[in-house]
């Protein structure tokens, strides 16, 4: 009895039935060389996220079916699912470059990418995302990494921006328990908080064990007049947000840039609630421009063509934006579409107009010490009775001043 | 003052979960013996299945799923508690029944089996995630003394105390009850006395079961359900079973609530603006560790013991000799390998020869020096962090650097050493689990050693020889591995070196028996400083290893459930012999076998539940790993070729005698 043997039973009895998403994207129309682009999703372990996975695969089906392919010839996924390990993080880097290939995309996999870099940037395979989920590869110098949003620190500086500009003073926000998050908190949040008069008390969880009754309870010791957190997975926010209103709190809430909650919450305990995503997410579609509106049908049909209507949420979003970013992109390349010719277009990308986001250039200068955030914009909505989203301060995206931050 | 009220009030809830946890953890050590670090995951199982059914109807079984419509609560929980009572038989039967009689180290290390195995099973049936626990007790609040208190939370510890107290009258009352506790005081008067020790130890695990599985389905509305959390659990309710001193619910019930509240009292004061900022994260598993430490200082020797009948042997450990032919014919095939190869390849074979580093100091202390350490990634993590500070920051040339680090992990090592003075056995697991613990949360995780940036590791030179793992497209550079290599050939050469002089027999003799060792004139704590300093050591040379090797180092790498994982195919290749160093470095993690296993199937989360599942097996029926299986192999196939002597009896099997002549040291971990 081989442990190979047993296993391959199992997953053949698993992998019956209907046809894949990569099946789908298919395109028999488009007969070029398939375009194979790295895709590192965080789909098992601890901390998964399989909707990363499949916004990144309705993408491909997107782009062989609407976009035409990359100048005619199809997009084709290497996904490599990580499990929160670096070593599965490195083993996958490892058959990246073994495989040649020309960019990597990160469908935000926070524990894989940070392991990665120096795998990577060995080898100049440029890093390709719609947010980062660690610090690593953004401060590298170019090309290391791109990003078509802002750094980490966006949440942290936009959060006390919007506090600032809502006139409250007091915030007790719950944050992760990571070495990332007490420096953004420390050498960013309070500092800027300061200087805008806004006192900001983070209380620290741990992410696989979250008190919620207590967490509420200490953030509500603080009489703050904006409770909620800056950042926490999906359910961990929806159960602080019923915590601290079951305790009475009746403020304002800050939700980081969860929305689950909207939609698993009574409508009284989420609305006027504010949320922080990095894009114009499918429950903003109300109250977005037509540009915006038609991306989100877009969106919502790709992934129903691939079988994951169910899936719509921001972090599908922000994988399928990511991909169709990049593979508009790599149609702009004259020629072979290598790796020194992906970093060399990414290098000079300027306003390019990113898919339900805003303008990005990724000159290395958005955002000072992280050449790979192509911008320093940040989108806030606030939870409207019916549950829709709407844009907060504006009708889109605001500027962030990340010059704040270097005056303290 | 309300607030702390509050705030205590609130840590009740937590503390209804440990006095579950821990009252499990106490049944199961009275009946058998054993500690149950699975009890967390245990506990787990049953409550995954009640949120389940209140999620969407569908009662989950380890394979298939039945659906049930709308089950309500009532039947839910019902349901929930039956499966916990069905994992309980089935863990008795499978896991503890078989081991009852074996030595300490195999029990440990089959409930640590165990609780890789669930926790892998969980996250393939239910998925990573958090899930929502539906509330069984409702929130609310009562005013008391003028400050509004958590009704829940005091209904919870309330539910939790009551179950306890079902248990103190059944030990106490019952008849398998006072049999249970005879037994584990002399267990052959009871077996005389006409009680199946057997039975005892069955029902009494199928008890422990159900009333974890009662606390961690209150807890989980608090906390949500994940993978993780609960089986973690183990570790504080372990403590406050220390405090307990093994024996008396009463004192769990208070030690466990006490400790929830101290627990969330700490989480209000890492708020204070008065409190350290270094000191914000991980504090509350500092806690748990700090009083493990202190408990079992103060009382180690006088924490009672079971009258237990113990009947199988450890493995006999093999001592090594340095043998020039093969080991040249060994250090040639590496080389060749190494060489011809490349890529992904050379770089799975690489690190298998640093893992194999990694398996040898669990080899030192666990299979020669008897001692039960599950701590060995955490100082191999301290190593590597060490490096990376200071390679960046300090500039440090590489071959100093390595010795300076693993000289740190010597230090830790040395400093886990201190308990084990006073202590063995399981106990000394519990202590190691905790430092490892604590080591992962305050000290990896801590953000001041750690930037955002990373841990990126400068890459080692020597004379003007770049010793870079990886350079442009080529992923595992022949300078690189050919430089581990060296690093592995001489720690080998040095615990060869060790294990065959009078180190290594003191280190045996204390292993058999640690007071006949004293009695005959041997330090005992000098060698077990020695032991713990010396595996440290290796741990901290395979630690710097990893790191230059990856380039840049995280904490995820060292944390307590890899260590785990380390162990367990430490132990599968054999733990009391180089050999089975060897083919734990061929099966660990990132090592030859799992590169090649990710290139042929998608592992998915089933490396873990193999890991788990082969560490069960291999306490049960081999417990002297692979490596002792092969040797046992080649043992018999070369006595059917070897011609009889003429008494007719078969000539003794080569191996045997060339391996270890009359070295051969039969012994018992105690």
């Amino acid at each position: 009895m081989s442990a190979a043997g047993v296993l391959g039973l199992l997953l053949a009895a698993c992998g019956s039935s209907a046809a894949s998403p990569a099946e789908l994207s298919k395109n028999p129309e488009l007969t070029g060389k398939p375009v194979v682009i790295g895709v590192q999703t965080p789909h098992n372990g601890p901390s998964a996220y399989p909707q990363s996975t499949y916004g990144a695969q309705a993408a491909a089906y997107y782009i062989n079916h609407e976009l035409g392919g990359i100048n005619g010839r199809p997009i084709k996924l290497d996904i490599c699912k990580g499990d929160g390990s670096p070593e599965t993080a490195i083993n996958c880097a490892n058959g990246f470059v073994a495989s040649d290939t020309p960019v990597l995309f990160d469908a935000y996999d926070a524990t894989s990418i940070g392991p990665m870099v120096p795998v990577m940037q060995s080898a100049s395979i440029p890093i390709v995302g719609l947010l980062a989920g660690q610090g690593v590869a953004e401060s590298q110098p170019l090309p290391t990494s791109f990003y078509f949003s802002g750094p980490l620190e966006t949440s942290a500086l936009g959060m006390v921006t919007i506090l600032d500009k809502l006139g409250k003073t007091n915030a007790a926000l719950a944050v992760t328990e990571a070495p990332s998050s007490h420096t953004y908190v420390d050498e960013l949040v309070k500092p800027m908080g300061e200087k805008l008069g806004v006192n900001v008390t983070a209380v620290y969880t741990e992410v696989t064990d979250i008190n919620f009754t207590t967490l509420a309870a200490t953030e509500l010791a603080k009489n703050p007049d904006v409770a909620g957190l800056i950042a926490l997975p999906e359910d961990g926010c929806t159960d602080l947000i019923e915590a601290l209103r079951q305790q009475g709190y009746e403020g304002t809430i800050f939700a980081g840039s969860c929305s689950q909650f909207i939609s698993e919450l009574p409508s009284e305990a989420s609305t006027g609630a504010i949320i922080q995503p990095r894009l114009w997410v499918p429950l903003a579609k109300k109250h977005a421009p037509p540009k915006v509106q038609q991306e989100l049908t877009a969106f919502a049909d790709s992934m129903t063509a691939v079988g994951y209507e169910d899936e719509l949420s921001a972090r599908s979003l922000y994988s399928f934006a990511g991909v169709v970013n990049l593979a508009r992109i790599l149609q702009g390349i004259d020629g072979e579409i290598t790796n020194e010719t992906v970093a060399d277009a990414m290098m000079k990308v300027k306003n390019f107009d990113t898919f339900a986001g805003p303008k990005v250039t990724c000159d290395g200068k958005q955002w000072p010490g992280k050449p790979g955030a192509c911008s320093h914009k940040a989108i806030f909505f606030e939870v409207q009775p019916d549950g829709s989203l709407k844009p907060t301060g504006g009708d889109g995206f605001i500027e962030l001043d990340p010059t704040l931050l270097n005056d303290s | 003052m309300s607030t702390y009220l509050q705030f205590a009030v609130l840590g009740l809830g937590l503390g209804a979960v440990y006095v579950g946890l821990a009252t499990g953890l106490l049944l199961v050590h009275r009946a058998t013996g054993i500690i149950n670090f699975a009890q967390g995951a245990m506990g787990m199982w049953g409550a995954y299945v009640f949120a389940q059914l209140q999620i969407d109807g569908t009662l989950m079984f380890p394979i298939g799923q039945v659906e049930l419509g709308e089950p309500g609560m009532a039947v839910s929980i019902l349901l929930g508690l039956l499966m916990g009572l069905l994992l309980g038989i089935l863990a008795h039967y499978l896991v503890f029944r078989p081991v009852r009689h074996a030595p300490v180290l195999a029990q440990v290390v089959v409930s640590i089996g165990l609780m890789v195995a669930l926790q892998a099973l969980v996250v393939i049936r239910f998925g990573p995630n958090n899930i929502d626990v539906e509330e069984i007790v409702p929130q609310g609040s009562i005013a008391v003394l003028g400050a509004d208190l958590a009704s829940r939370e005091l209904i919870m510890a309330a539910i939790m105390v009551a179950l306890a107290g079902l248990v103190w009258a059944y030990l106490r009352f019952t008849r398998t009850g006072a049999a249970t506790r005879a037994a584990s005081e002399n267990e052959r008067g009871a077996a005389l006395m006409g009680f199946s020790p057997d039975r005892l130890a069955g029902i009494a695990v199928v008890l422990s079961a159900l009333i974890s599985t009662a606390a961690v389905m209150l807890g989980g509305s608090i906390t949500g359900l994940n993978p993780a959390n609960y089986t973690l659990m183990v570790v504080p309710a372990l403590a406050v079973l220390l405090v307990a001193r093994l024996e008396s619910i009463g004192i769990v019930c208070v030690a466990a609530l006490a400790l929830g509240a101290l627990q969330s009292e700490i989480g209000l004061l890492v708020t204070k603006s008065w409190w350290p900022v270094w000191a914000q994260s991980g504090i509350d598993q500092v806690v748990p560790f700090v009083i493990v430490m202190i408990i079992l200082f103060a009382y180690g020797t006088r924490l009672p013991s079971r009258g237990a009948l113990q009947s199988i042997r450890l493995p006999d450990v093999v001592i090594p000799r340095i043998r020039p032919v093969p080991a040249l014919i060994l250090v040639g095939t590496a080389v060749a390998a190494l060489s011809l190869t490349s890529g992904e390849l050379r770089f799975g074979l690489t690190t298998s020869l640093i893992m194999t580093l990694l398996a040898l100091s669990y080899v030192l202390i666990t299979g020669y020096l008897g001692q039960i350490s599950l701590a060995q990634l955490a100082f191999a993590g301290a190593a590597g962090f060490t490096l990376a500070k200071v390679t960046m920051a300090w500039g440090l040339p590489f071959p100093l650097a390595i010795l300076l680090c693993s000289l740190v992990a010597t230090a830790l090592g040395m400093l886990v050493a201190l308990p084990a003075f006073r202590i063995r056995g399981a106990q000394l697991a519990i202590v190691t689990i905790a430092a490892a613990l604590a080591i992962e949360r305050f000290v990896f995780g801590n953000y001041s050693l750690t930037p955002p940036e990373g841990n990126p590791i400068a890459s080692p030179t020597l004379a003007g020889i770049n010793f870079a793992v990886r350079e442009g497209r080529e992923l595992a550079r022949l300078e690189f591995s050919l430089m581990a290599l060296v690093v592995v050939v001489l720690a080998v050469l040095l615990f060869i070196r060790i294990a065959s002089g009078d180190t290594g027999r003191t280190f045996l003799a204390v292993r058999a028996n640690e007071r006949a060792a004293a009695s005959a004139g041997i330090n005992v704590r000098m060698t077990k400083l020695i032991g713990f300093g010396l595996s440290a050591f290796i741990a901290g040379l395979a630690g710097c290893l990893i790191g230059y090797s990856h380039g840049q180092l995280s904490a995820e790498s060292f944390s307590v459930f890899v260590g785990l994982q380390i162990l367990a195919v430490a132990y599968v290749g054999g733990i009391t012999s180089f050999g089975g160093a060897l083919v734990a470095g061929f099966i660990a993690p990132l090592g030859i076998v799992f590169v090649l296993l990710h290139q042929w199937f998608e592992m998915g989360n089933y490396y873990a539940l193999i890991s788990g599942i082969g560490l069960i097996v291999t306490a049960i029926l081999h417990p002297s790993g692979i490596a002792g299986a092969v040797r046992q192999g080649v043992g018999l196939l070369a006595a059917r070729w070897r011609p009889r002597d003429q008494n007719g009896s078969t000539a003794e099997p080569p191996t045997a005698t060339t391996e270890s002549s009359e070295r051969r040291v039969p012994s018992r971990v105690s």
